[in-house]
């Protein structure tokens, strides 16, 4: 229990470092472009007064330092300054069209975990009979088939021809069962590459788990394969897919950008895409600042969950130090 | 009052009409289903982005005159009564009773004042606005009485009306609601108009509800206009084979699928905008007047209609389109000739001739970049694509950023008035606006002349003149007007303004 | 060589690997020959479905598809390698260096990796894109650096384990300079790992090629890649479906085909790692 303690705070503040890490890389990133950073920032709109008042907000006449702690400080309380062309706190209109990312990625993430285990553990009862191997290769398929092209094909073929999910939009605000109905398709085609990665996760961990002294001693004496699974081989399992949570949150994140162009939703993606082309960089960067919170506090929880499952983890990854 | 909300639902009034309104859903003619192509930037009607902010700003707002779709002149708005006492004054009586959303309370000639006042010395922080120009010609506005007012001008203007006072830059704000709201007028308007801005859901779309206390003529007949912001062509067009919107901008390429489908039909209209292929005259071998005829003739125009616009939109000949005053009815048509432009070329003494070609980076435009390269290389002018982005191309446009630029695609859009399109044409604008960086003192003149002459038939000379001159130039190869496409449902009858691509929301109504 | 290929054929998923990688390269490189021009606009042909001039249709300008589609693969396939060999290069001699230097070496370089690895990798490449541009070098950079980080903790950890091995120490013993050691005696073992991450590497560089290309941010057209290709045919979905379906086929092949092949190339080069 101590190793696992320990583990979790050494994690939490090198989680905490990461972050601040990242942040400051951002700063870097952005004073590293050619050219001077207001007009990077201000793009085709900066008339003298934007300027002027765009470089004080920066802090431009101090110091580098002073300018990275300024960045930080502010970043750290959601100050992202004003939007140059509605004039609104970038703060909020990053923080509205969050939400639907977030739904989307959790709703991902919730769909490859309820399809792609039981997939796992179905294809890992009879290893090399039909099913195995049919969901070997739909697995493999489904993975390389980029949530793009997925996305078009849904489109096409559910919205346009069958007309049995919307099209577009995030659905009638408040009204929860419209909004799952528009969040179907979107889910669909940024999960299902990764149904097929859970599900040869789960099917490879299992098997090797089953495989183990401990658990032929007692297949030896008797005791039901479903027993087998449940009590002993599915908690060690799932431990890689655990592991994988993280990551896998990223990339959904990144996929939706795909998802919310094609299905016309809000969302942090479609916002990043169109701060690109209006090259509105301080959305943009605010924009990514908060995926990158969300992105390190996502592989934070997965290796404390990760650790609590198995305590193995903590003891090893603890040992060979940060 | 707490701006930061994310909807601004502006009192109690607008609530009650939004859920009644959904609550009557099942009628299709209480609520209005449309598509946006991109979402609302800056509702501030003097710092307004494009044409989806002029549909809302028109929507809500009021002006002093306003122009029906397919009239040559204006009728009154908000105005009772205007009388033109010379070329440069007039004095406006405002309609009693005409109250602002939000319970900002009743116009007034202060307002009128104040939101002239912003257009002439610039908002509350002193910064111009963006569309100061179009009420340029306005010295000062007097009051003179609760509701009325005298209004005096530096110069006549032919185009204040039009693309003034009866537009989107004429929209009458509240005084009171825009010095208490400060910058936030961007994303919520008030104003005194038909319809008030329920609800916005950025980046998704927004919702337009029918003011009960409007009193004025054509008070609109949906009660709801529910936008959806659909930035995929794909997308939409699926939408409104859905039915999930009613009215939706589209591309040719589903006009015929969309007529099939019973109950639904498109409605073509021809734009006004203007695209040409401009040449840089200080780069190079194009400041030979001789190359750029050989480009002129070597660049094969009905086979970029034919490519890159389906062979859907008309072919301009000249910078102002049929219907806009000044149209130049017969100016030539050049044909497709590389053999004379092979010539005009040894004439001027070049083997070849290497430019690059600067676009945007759409499928459409990227189509008419490359038709051009291919069909100018027979001819011995060789182009290398360079596809920007939005951000990166329509920077161009300030700080002498298009000096770099050799030939471009450049796609302008248009107002009713002709002084509109020539303006970006002056000396004044070589880097700004004017990409070409030519430079005619007649021009300058004739553009000036017909800014303040109120004569139609000694407009039209001008104009006519000018565009002469262009083409004498030879420094732009028009390209299309434009053609507009609107998926419709049968029941319904839209009104859409001399430039397509605004509409007036109130005069939406059922077959 | 011929051993391995042989392992590959035989192992599960790897002759499936391999036929699907040859095809679509073969294609990619016997395309010029089979088709004509792909840069040929012929715009009364637009938008043709498939005939005898033109197996795979063309597309909204003329272009003959098939050229086109060869073209767009060799272009996806070119970038995916430089950019590749590329990190694969710069990881492996900063994982190298920073698992055979140790102390604050190795735990700034691990720092910097794990920041890089704070950003998921496509909207790292975005932020990079949106500042930095994309022209080819450039893109081909950036997207190497966010690749980068994996291969650079490959090599380290691999470097670790052999640091400690016998053979190292005594050569550092004989005062052996240590970029001697790295280079002769370390990156040989290395490779096989660092190999086998390159391997199972390309399908997310194809797709990331392929998805920013699709945004307008990565191959800038005219010019051709699969992603490219695929917007073109989802934007003339409607009118034409074969240019959208055929680069998505050749899109799925090549991830598919280079998956498989990565995991056979692992299964037999590194079977340490778990499925």
């Amino acid at each position: 229990m101590r190793a696992v303690l320990r583990f979790s705070g050494s994690r939490l503040i090198s989680a905490a470092i990461t972050l601040v890490g990242a942040m400051v890389a951002l700063f870097l990133i952005l004073r590293l472009v050619p050219g001077d950073v207001v007009s990077v920032m201000l793009g085709p709109r900066a008339t003298p007064e934007l300027r002027a008042r765009l470089a004080a907000e920066m802090g431009l006449d101090r110091g580098t330092l002073e300018q990275l702690w300024i960045f930080l400080s502010r970043a750290a309380v959601g100050d992202f300054g004003t939007d140059v062309i509605s004039r609104r706190p970038i703060f909020d209109i990053v923080t509205e069209v969050l939400p639907h990312t977030l739904a989307l990625a959790l709703a991902g993430m919730g769909t490859s975990l309820l399809a792609g285990i039981p997939l796992g553990v179905l294809a890992a009862w009879r290893p090399g009979g039909l099913l195995d191997r049919a969901l070997g290769v739909l697995s493999v398929s489904l993975i390389t088939t980029p949530a793009l092209v997925v996305a078009i094909l849904l489109l096409v073929v559910f919205s346009a021809h069958l007309r049995w999910l919307p099209v577009s939009g995030a659905g009638e605000p408040g009204d929860l069962l419209d909004q799952a109905a528009h969040l179907v398709l979107p889910t669909l085609a940024i999960a299902l590459g990764w149904i097929g990665y859970i599900a040869r996760l789960v099917r490879a961990a299992l098997l090797e788990v089953m495989a183990e002294p401990h658990v032929r001693t007692l297949r030896a004496y008797g005791v039901s394969e479903a027993r087998l699974v449940r009590h002993f081989a599915l908690r060690p399992a799932l431990v890689p897919v655990v592991a994988i949570l993280g990551i896998g949150l990223g990339d959904m994140i990144g996929s939706a950008v795909f998802a919310e162009l094609i299905f016309a939703r809000p969302g942090l993606g479609r916002l990043m895409e169109a701060a690109i082309g209006n090259r509105n960089y301080p959305v943009l960067q605010a924009s990514v600042v908060i995926v990158v919170v969300i992105y390190i506090t996502a592989n934070l929880l997965t290796d404390l969950l990760n650790a609590a499952l198995d305590p193995r983890v903590a003891r090893s990854l603890h040992e060979s130090g940060p | 009052m707490n701006i930061r909300r994310r909807s601004f639902l502006l009192g109690s009034t607008a609530v009650g009409a939004l859920a009644m309104v959904r609550a009557a859903r099942a009628q299709d003619t209480a609520r209005l289903k449309v598509r946006f192509e991109h979402d609302i930037g800056n509702l501030d009607p003097g710092n307004r982005i494009g044409s989806v902010e002029d549909n809302i700003i028109n929507a809500c707002c009021q002006t002093l005159v306003r122009y029906e779709p397919g009239a040559t002149d204006w009728t009154l708005d908000a105005a009772r009564e205007i009388v033109q006492v010379s070329d440069t004054e007039f004095t406006f009586e405002l309609n009693p009773g005409q109250m602002f959303s939000g319970g900002y309370g009743e116009m007034t000639a202060e307002d009128v004042k104040f939101t002239i006042d912003r257009f002439i010395h610039g908002d509350a922080n002193g910064n111009p606005l963006a569309f100061a120009d179009d009420l340029g010609a306005i010295e000062s506005v007097e009051v003179t009485g609760p509701y009325s007012g005298r209004v005096r001008l530096r110069h006549p203007s032919p185009a204040l009306w039009r693309v003034g006072l009866g537009d989107a830059s004429g929209a009458i704000l509240s005084k009171k609601a825009v010095e208490e709201l400060g910058e936030a007028i961007g994303t919520t308007l008030v104003g005194s108009g038909r319809y008030e801005l329920a609800e916005w859901r950025p980046n998704e779309g927004l919702t337009l509800v029918r003011r009960e206390d409007f009193a004025g003529v054509n008070p609109g007949h949906y009660d709801e206009i529910a936008v959806r912001v659909i930035p995929e062509e794909q997308t939409a067009a699926l939408a409104f084979m859905a039915d999930e919107t009613d009215f939706s901008p589209v591309t040719y390429e589903f006009r015929d699928r969309i007529n099939a489908i019973p109950g639904a039909h498109v409605i073509d209209q021809d734009g006004t905008d203007y695209t040409w292929i401009g040449m840089n005259v200080e780069a190079g071998p194009l400041s030979d007047l001789r190359v750029r005829q050989a480009i002129r003739l070597g660049i094969d125009i009905d086979a970029i209609l034919a490519g890159a616009y389906g062979g859907d939109a008309g072919r301009a000949r000249s910078m102002l389109a049929p219907g806009i005053l000044g149209y130049w009815e017969d100016a030539p048509s050049y044909g497709y000739d590389p053999v004379q432009a092979r010539a005009l070329l040894d004439e001027a003494g070049y083997a070849s001739v290497d430019l690059t070609f600067t676009s945007l980076n759409d499928a459409q435009s990227l189509a008419v970049a490359q038709i051009a390269q291919a069909t100018l290389a027979p001819a011995g002018v060789n182009l290398t694509l360079n596809a920007l982005d939005p951000g990166a191309f329509w920077a161009m446009g300030a700080n002498d950023a298009s000096a770099v630029l050799e030939l471009a695609l450049v796609p302008y859009s248009s107002k009713t008035d002709p002084g509109f399109q020539t303006q970006w044409f002056l000396s004044g604008q070589v880097g700004l606006w004017n990409w070409q960086r030519w430079q005619s003192e007649e021009f300058d003149r004739l553009h000036a002349e017909g800014n303040s002459t109120m004569d139609n038939a000694r407009r039209e000379e001008i104009y006519i003149r000018m565009q002469q001159l262009l083409d004498e130039s030879a420094t732009c190869v028009w390209i299309t007007h434009g053609r507009h496409h609107f998926a419709c449902r049968d029941w319904l009858s839209p009104a859409l303004l001399t430039n397509p691509q605004t509409w007036q929301f109130e005069n939406f109504a059922p077959v | 060589m011929t051993r391995i290929l042989a392992r590959i054929w035989n192992g599960p998923g790897g002759r499936l690997g391999l036929t699907l990688s040859a095809a679509v390269v073969l294609f990619a490189l016997l395309g010029p020959l089979l088709a004509p021009d792909p840069d040929l606009i012929d715009v009364l042909a637009r938008l043709e479905g498939p005939s005898l001039a033109h197996p795979l249709g063309t597309d909204n300008i003329g272009r003959d598809q098939l050229a086109r589609l060869a073209l767009g693969t060799r272009t996806a396939f070119l970038y995916a390698l430089v950019i590749i060999a590329i990190s694969a290069t710069a990881g492996s001699l900063f994982g190298i260096a920073m698992g055979m230097a140790g102390g604050w070496a190795d735990r700034i370089g691990t720092a910097v990796f794990d920041i890089a690895s704070a950003f998921p990798p496509l909207i790292l490449a975005f932020g990079l894109i949106a500042l930095y541009g994309s022209s080819p070098a450039i893109f081909i950079i950036l997207v190497a650096v966010v690749f980068t980080p994996s291969f650079g903790r490959t090599a380290r950890a691999r470097t670790l384990s052999l640091r400690h091995q016998s053979f190292i120490e005594a050569e550092q013993l004989l005062g052996l300079p240590p970029w001697r050691i790295m280079l002769v005696h370390v990156l040989p073992n290395v490779l096989p790992a660092v190999l086998v991450m390159g391997s199972m590497l390309i399908p997310s560089v194809i797709t990331i090629e392929a998805g920013l290309s699709f945004l307008g941010l990565g191959v800038r057209p005219p010019a051709a890649s699969l992603g490219t290709i695929i917007k073109d045919g989802y934007q003339f979905l409607n009118l034409s479906p074969w240019i959208a379906l055929n680069a998505c086929l050749v899109l799925a092949a090549a991830t598919l085909g280079s998956t498989l092949l990565g995991e056979s190339l692992r299964r037999i080069l590194d079977p340490k790692s778990a499925a």
